[in-house]
């Protein structure tokens, strides 16, 4: 063990202390942030059929659904097709008014909103919009973040998002196409109307300035309504938190990913030089080739772990800045954790076996393009994943050993139906699998490290495993 | 009990024979020199005295253990090729390797082989910013930090100039001193000739010369005359001589090898019919010679300079 650690400690300092190590460190927020928009983008593209919204307006003379619905027949006539191609590039918004229940019974409020919510779990609506009675009037006491994700923020003071009759309400669930588009829309629409509204009220300059520096309406954007334990209607709790779980699937997904890439290659070009430099003869006549390999891991998973911290660090302080730091399960953290550590044991394992087996730096670009197949599935199964986690495909994906690390977590952190046993079942696959690939990986380290000449190719990498 | 014992190891790479029946052991605290040409066989003996490589057949015990394992921290092992990582420091390195063989506070003794192989200045330095010569030293102390009971150097003194040749040479003789058993391969045979106690040839992968330099020398017998004269010997006329079957010409120095048996006088008498005699000596035949004698014959080197 003792060696291990020596190994392990030389291998994690000569990493974290070059500067390909930083640059790594910096260029990762960039990555995920344009993996993030190419996401986006993709599902953007990806659904572009017509989406309907009902509005419940209780403001006087319906006046809202005036405002939007004359937006909705310019935005539908001008942005939703290419100007010089003339194809179809979003979706058509409609809106379909709905006669409001009396404000006065909570009860039937209530019942209006759980049969608006059926609609769309039917995907007869994307969502819907209720104004409160004296909500066009106030210039809300919502800021837009805040009210994107209904958090109770310090900054703000605390409303009832069920009864207060200056608030708007959306209903959607967050993973579904076009809900964030029109939120958006309406929240512009809005705003407009209302400074033009009170700029034609007011003649004076200084005023209408000042008014354009306070919060602009908000729109409270909240999951559908459900029945709780007791039988009484609620907002989803969970769907509310929709974005911030999206976001934290996403990126456990992607950063994962990356810390997988950032540790394991270099392992991989590590071995592979050390065997052309002749370093391995001589740490062979001092370690065994399985302490050699372990010592390699160790320190890789040493580095992930550095990595870990410094981006859990810096994406808890940025929930925690945001008021958001209730939005995240703790248990997360550690799920994320337990399966980054078993990756590593598999990828690390694979790449160091593959650098055994290469006799030249170009060899490895052959071997190692199967594994990586095998680890960006994840990344690129991420979209419909993300959208119902709980299909078919995500689950049979999420119990596949090889995925399972990236795609469990991204389940668990996104739905909330999500059995107990799911996560438990996933980590004994890849505990077993991980284990596997480790003992055949130690197996084809052990002879690869000492072939010269012409690197091995597959078979008889995998006759290593059988005979050695 | 002998340091290393070898009994009929043979090694095949395909239908290339690297070892063929080899037997062969290295007494406790000797020195052993490997030698040979290029390609007869060395590298793979010693690789295989380390378990780097496994042997096809037979058996190999080094300090009384046969086992298939290369890591054994009673061993230090300096390959042909040298193998050190490039971005470290020089003092890391050091203690990298020591602790690697289960030193667990190397620093005095880094400190002392430093001194000893005068590269102390080195220690702050990468080793990518070493000549050859020193990255050669540091890896001599990385094999024998730790003070390993069996110490196994391939070409330890290739790339180093004269001085440090003998700083290294001398440490290997305090290394025996020490009571540590010292098997290394060169290609100089002068070395071999004044530091091994025991000198090992293997050719074309069969050992040809197994033994003290004494015994390897007096199986040629004294069978070589070294002449001087002035003006040089017609060297043709030499060779026609009776008893005479090789001279080697270096200029001004003549060697003749003699058959069994044959009159050097013969040759002191012609040599005095063609000038001053400088310098006219029977001796037995140099290690060089006897390798020259081997190997170069058999590879049909010319003999004559």
């Amino acid at each position: 063990m003792h060696k291990i650690w020596v190994i392990a400690r030389r291998e994690y300092l000569a990493t974290v202390r070059t500067k390909a190590f930083v640059m790594g460190v910096l260029m990762m927020p960039i990555l995920l942030g344009l993996s993030f928009a190419a996401t986006f983008t993709f599902k953007k593209m990806e659904d572009k059929t017509d989406r309907k919204f009902a509005i419940v307006d209780r403001s006087p003379g319906e006046k809202l659904y005036g405002i939007l619905q004359s937006g909705l027949e310019r935005r539908n006539a001008e942005d939703t097709t290419d100007k010089r191609t003339g194809e179809r590039n979003a979706p058509t918004f409609s809106l379909e008014k709905v006669a409001p229940a009396n404000w006065n019974d909570p009860k039937a409020v209530d019942e209006q909103r759980m049969a608006l919510s059926n609609r769309v779990k039917r995907g007869e609506l994307t969502g819907f919009l209720e104004v409160g009675p004296e909500a066009f009037n106030q210039l809300s006491l919502l800021n837009k973040l805040g009210g994107m994700f209904g958090s109770k923020n310090k900054k703000q003071p605390e409303v009832d998002v069920s009864r207060d009759p200056k608030l708007m309400r959306y209903q959607t669930t967050i993973t579904k196409t076009g809900a964030q588009g029109f939120y958006q829309f309406a929240l512009t629409e809005l705003t407009v109307a209302s400074m033009a509204s009170f700029a034609l009220q007011k003649t004076d300059e200084k005023e209408i300035r000042e008014m354009l520096q306070k919060p602009r309406p908000a729109i409270v954007m909240l999951g559908l309504s459900t029945r709780n334990d007791q039988g009484a209607i609620v907002d989803d709790e969970g769907a509310t938190k929709g974005l911030v779980n999206f976001f934290v699937a996403y990126g456990c997904i992607v950063l994962m990913y990356a810390l997988i890439l950032m540790t394991s290659m270099p392992m991989m070009q590590g071995v592979l030089e050390e065997k052309m430099q002749k370093i391995s003869e001589v740490l062979l006549g001092s370690a065994t080739p399985f302490q050699l390999m372990a010592g390699k891991l160790l320190g890789g998973v040493g580095t992930a772990l550095t990595l870990s911290l410094i981006y859990l660090t810096g994406g808890l302080y940025a929930l925690y800045f945001n008021g958001m730091s209730d939005q995240l399960p703790t248990g997360l953290v550690a799920w994320f954790v337990f399966y980054l550590l078993l990756a590593l044991l598999m990828y690390g394992s694979i790449f160091l076996a593959i650098g055994a087996a290469c006799t030249d730096m170009k060899e490895p670009q052959t071997l190692a393009t199967p594994v990586m197949v095998v680890l960006m599935m994840p990344m690129l199964a991420m979209v419909p994943i993300l959208k119902e986690p709980d299909a078919a495909f995500a689950r049979i994906a999420s119990f596949f050993a090889p995925t399972t690390p990236m795609l469990m977590i991204a389940r668990q952190a996104l739905s909330a139906n999500i059995q107990w046993w799911e996560p438990l079942l996933g980590a004994l696959a890849v505990i077993a699998f991980a284990a596997l690939c480790v003992w055949a990986a130690g197996r084809i380290f052990r002879v690869g490290l000492l072939l010269q000449g012409k690197g091995a190719k597959f078979g008889e990498m995998l006759s290593w495993v059988f005979k050695a | 009990m002998p340091a290393v014992e070898l009994e009929n190891v043979v090694k095949t790479y395909g239908t290339q024979v690297a070892v063929a029946d080899l037997s062969l052991q290295v007494p406790t605290g000797s020195v052993y020199g490997f030698i040979g040409p290029n390609g007869s066989g060395k590298s793979t003996t010693l690789r295989m005295i380390m378990r780097i490589i496994a042997p096809d057949r037979g058996h190999i015990r080094v300090l009384g253990v046969e086992t298939s394992s290369a890591a054994n921290d009673r061993i230090g092992y300096l390959p042909e090729e040298r193998g050190l990582y490039k971005k470290m420091v020089v003092r890391d390195v050091l203690h990298y390797h020591a602790k690697l063989k289960g030193m667990h506070d190397p620093g005095s003794a880094v400190e002392q082989w430093l001194e000893r192989l005068r590269i102390a200045d080195a220690a702050e330095k990468k080793v990518e910013a070493l000549s050859k010569g020193m990255a050669q030293k540091i890896q001599f102390i990385a094999t024998v930090v730790a003070n390993p009971e069996l110490v196994i150097l391939d070409e330890p003194f290739s790339g180093l100039d004269p001085v440090n040749m003998e700083v290294v040479r001398d440490a290997i003789l305090d290394l025996r001193k020490a009571g540590a058993t010292v098997i290394f391969s060169t290609h100089d045979m002068n070395v071999a000739e004044r530091m091994c106690d025991f000198i090992f040839m293997i050719f074309k992968g069969q050992k040809v010369l197994d033994g003290s330099l004494a015994s390897i020398r007096d199986t040629y017998g004294t069978d070589t005359v070294k002449l001087r004269t002035s003006p040089s010997a017609d060297v043709d006329r030499l060779e026609r001589l009776p008893g005479v079957t090789k001279v080697v010409d270096f200029g001004n120095l003549q060697e003749v090898r003699l058959d069994r048996g044959a009159d050097a006088q013969n040759v002191l008498r012609y040599a005095s019919t063609q000038g001053a005699v400088e310098l006219f000596e029977v001796a037995k035949p140099s290690l060089n010679d006897v390798f020259v004698r081997i190997a170069g014959e058999e590879q049909g080197l010319a003999v004559h300079a």
